[in-house]
């Protein structure tokens, strides 16, 4: 009896190893920078050079946590070990989404010299108000059963929503130095986000009753679209202040701001290592 | 399709089973949530005061050095520690 257990649970660890190789190996590449600014490329239609030597010199020069294979693991292992684990992240991002248009409608404000530029922040700031319902929407169609009735509905209402505001500038105008600095941050935190599609759809679609697999891929592949515009924009700003002379300063920022934004993922992530990690991932605690 | 929509949402048989092995039905407690979320977002739910707040942490913005300790500071407000992540 003792003997069948045993060597059921370690055909569950050979499986389970399996299982979780090839979810890495399918939501994080190896070539995954590569990939990216291919994703980037195709969107705006751009070689984007300058671009390119910024993001790939930071890169290879951070490491950031969030492209290593083990942070792609550590989320399979959550989700396939904690219960509500994947409910709860989905749900999460809802009001993270709605904080992030606040952020950026209150940039868009402030933008006061470069119209297209405001232009574009003023549209991301209403696809994050946008997305925030959304995580909600996705949340009830992939977990039927996590939300009581009518409580997304209610956390739906409550979450700020930019879209209905008057377009009205504020009186200090921010300098186009910060714009750029905000451009590079904003660039950082949409390629961890669609990142963290890669990592959540094939989970939560998993999830999903059959009902709600639709709906769910839909969303996601929304969300997913609208990410790589916001990379796109974004990049495609960035190379074109490049070309104007701000390419130095764009490379060193781009260092800067991801080397803080990774310092910042591992600070955000180490609750859940700690909870639920079990010991197993003190190497994503590692800068 | 365009590289730039592609998701993967196919999963292997033993990937499915090690979904269906965890008991995903555990309802939120929407109290809880709710009381961290608004804690969490307590100084951004009114425009003015989100305004003054991001202002006053934009001051520090210029500088590189200085920008990372009033950015921490800010930051330590809002973000919720694995929820803001993963």
């Amino acid at each position: 009896m003792t003997n069948s257990i045993e060597t059921s649970a370690s055909d569950r660890d050979v499986l389970s190893r399996s299982a979780v190789r090839d979810y890495v190996k399918h939501v994080c590449p190896e070539n995954y920078v590569d990939q990216l600014l291919e994703v980037a490329r195709e969107y705006t239609d751009h070689e984007l050079p300058h671009y390119t030597d910024a993001l790939t010199a930071a890169f290879h020069d951070v490491q950031p946590v969030f492209t290593r294979p083990r942070y792609a693991e550590f989320f399979w292992h959550c989700a396939t070990t904690v219960p509500g684990y994947a409910a709860r992240v989905t749900l999460a991002n809802g009001p993270a989404e709605s904080e992030g248009s606040e952020k950026l409608f209150t940039l868009w404000q402030g933008v006061q010299h470069d119209d297209s530029a405001a232009e574009q922040v003023l549209q991301h700031a209403r696809d994050e108000s946008a997305h925030s319902r959304l995580f909600v929407r996705l949340t009830e169609a992939a977990f039927p059963e996590f939300l009581p009735p009518g409580a997304g509905a209610q956390l739906a209402g409550a979450m700020p929503d930019i879209r209905n505001r008057p377009l009205v500038k504020t009186p200090a105008p921010v300098p186009h130095e910060h714009l750029i600095d905000h451009l590079v941050q904003m660039n950082i935190g949409e390629i961890r986000t669609r990142l963290h599609m890669h990592l959540f759809a094939p989970i939560i679609h998993g999830f999903a009753p059959e009902e709600g697999k639709p709906t769910s891929r839909r969303i996601l592949e929304s969300l997913v679209g609208d990410e790589v515009r916001h990379i796109g924009y974004t990049a495609l700003l960035m190379e074109q202040w490049s070309t104007e002379g701000a390419g130095d300063r764009i490379r060193a920022l781009y260092q800067n701001r991801l080397h803080i934004f990774n310092e910042l993922t591992v600070e955000q992530t180490e609750g859940a290592v700690r909870s639920y990690g079990r010991g197993e991932f003190p190497d994503l605690l590692e800068i | 399709m365009k590289s730039s929509s592609t998701l993967s949402f196919e999963l292997s048989q033993e990937q499915e089973d090690t979904l269906a092995a965890i008991a995903t039905v555990v309802p939120e407690d929407m109290e809880q949530f709710e009381k961290s979320y608004r804690a969490w977002n307590a100084h951004f739910t009114e425009p003015g005061e989100f305004e003054g707040s991001y202002r006053a942490w934009n001051a520090h913005f210029t500088e590189p050095s200085e920008f990372e300790a009033s950015y921490r500071a800010w930051n330590a407000h809002f973000v919720e520690p694995g929820q803001a992540s993963l």
